[in-house]
């Protein structure tokens, strides 16, 4: 099977997405302390603007290459940065940045606990973060997922994006 | 649980966590915690430590960093007669019950799994003093 044909069939596995989601609610919940609005995820299409600061993460499991990421506006990620420890920040820092990856890591760490349990096999990781404005762009094999949440009533996003690498592990 | 002049080293890679965990224990009331952004240095600032006779009393360390882990550092610190004893908890997003599993058996002192709150910190902190003191 490739890596496509695996990550649709993933992606048909609610649990796969549920992990993601739960994950991304567990890590803003307690190291924010940041309420996600749950159950309204929603999938994007094909072609969708999707942040300003990203944490990207190389996922395998199995012989399965993946790419997680995780972006956010600078709207939100300044605001869950002056939530979390009460410095406003007018722009993405090297401190903003910063917290990207580790929120990146700690959600990617939630989710492969999570579906390690299920059967996955899934590595430590190192996350990247870029900043910039985003637009992803699947192939017929990533799906992006937007999380909405709320801080001081204001509504902001979440998009989580994972896309199957065009490679696959190569095993001996 | 540990004394209030206790040493801490916070060991991580991304200044996030280590803002985080400094801002739990400046909340319980400790005041000497250093920092250090990977293994390597972390080792150094311990051995260092030791050398001019005020050793760190308490390591709190990610595992995933990208030069020395902190399973390395923790192998490492066990090694050394020197510093064998010093109560080490290792702070990470890998909760697979494999990785707790190798942690034991390199002899952490206890493993909390981010995200984390203070309490659950504490909570680690204060298993960590008392499996400690009667080990000594």
């Amino acid at each position: 099977m490739g890596a496509a044909e695996k990550i649709t069939q993933a992606f048909l596995d609610k649990e796969f997405v549920n992990a993601f989601i739960q994950s991304v609610i567990n890590t803003h919940r307690i190291t924010a302390n940041i309420q996600i609005n749950s159950g309204k995820a929603s999938i994007l299409p094909k072609s969708e603007k999707n942040g300003e600061v990203t944490g990207f993460l190389g996922i395998v499991s199995n012989n399965s290459r993946w790419v997680l990421s995780i972006s956010y506006a600078k709207e939100s990620i300044t605001e869950i940065y002056g939530t979390m420890f009460s410095e406003k920040k007018e722009s993405i820092d090297n401190d903003v940045a910063d917290l990207v990856g580790e929120i990146t890591n700690q959600i990617y760490g939630g989710a492969k606990s999570m579906l390690n349990q299920r059967g996955y096999a899934f590595e430590m990781a190192m996350p990247t973060v870029i900043t910039g404005d985003f637009r992803t762009h699947h192939h017929g094999s990533g799906v992006t997922l937007n999380v909405p949440f709320c801080i001081s009533n204001k509504a902001y996003n979440i998009w989580i994006d994972i896309t199957a690498s065009s490679d696959e592990k190569k095993t001996n | 649980m540990f004394p209030a002049n206790t040493k801490f080293l916070v060991v991580d890679d991304y200044s996030t966590m280590r803002k985080i965990v400094k801002k739990i224990l400046v909340d319980l009331g400790y005041s000497r915690i250093e920092e250090a952004e990977d293994g390597k240095p972390a080792l150094e600032k311990i051995n260092a430590a030791v050398a001019a006779n005020d050793p760190f009393q308490c390591l709190i360390s990610d595992w995933n960093m990208p030069g020395m882990s902190g399973l390395e550092l923790l192998r490492a610190v066990r090694a050394n007669p020197a510093t064998k004893t010093l109560p080490v908890i290792l702070a990470t997003a890998e909760g697979d019950q494999a990785n707790v599993i190798e942690a034991a058996k390199a002899g952490v002192s206890d493993y909390v799994v981010k995200p984390f709150t203070p309490l659950t910190m504490a909570e680690k902190m204060k298993k960590a003093f008392i499996r400690h003191s009667k080990a000594a």
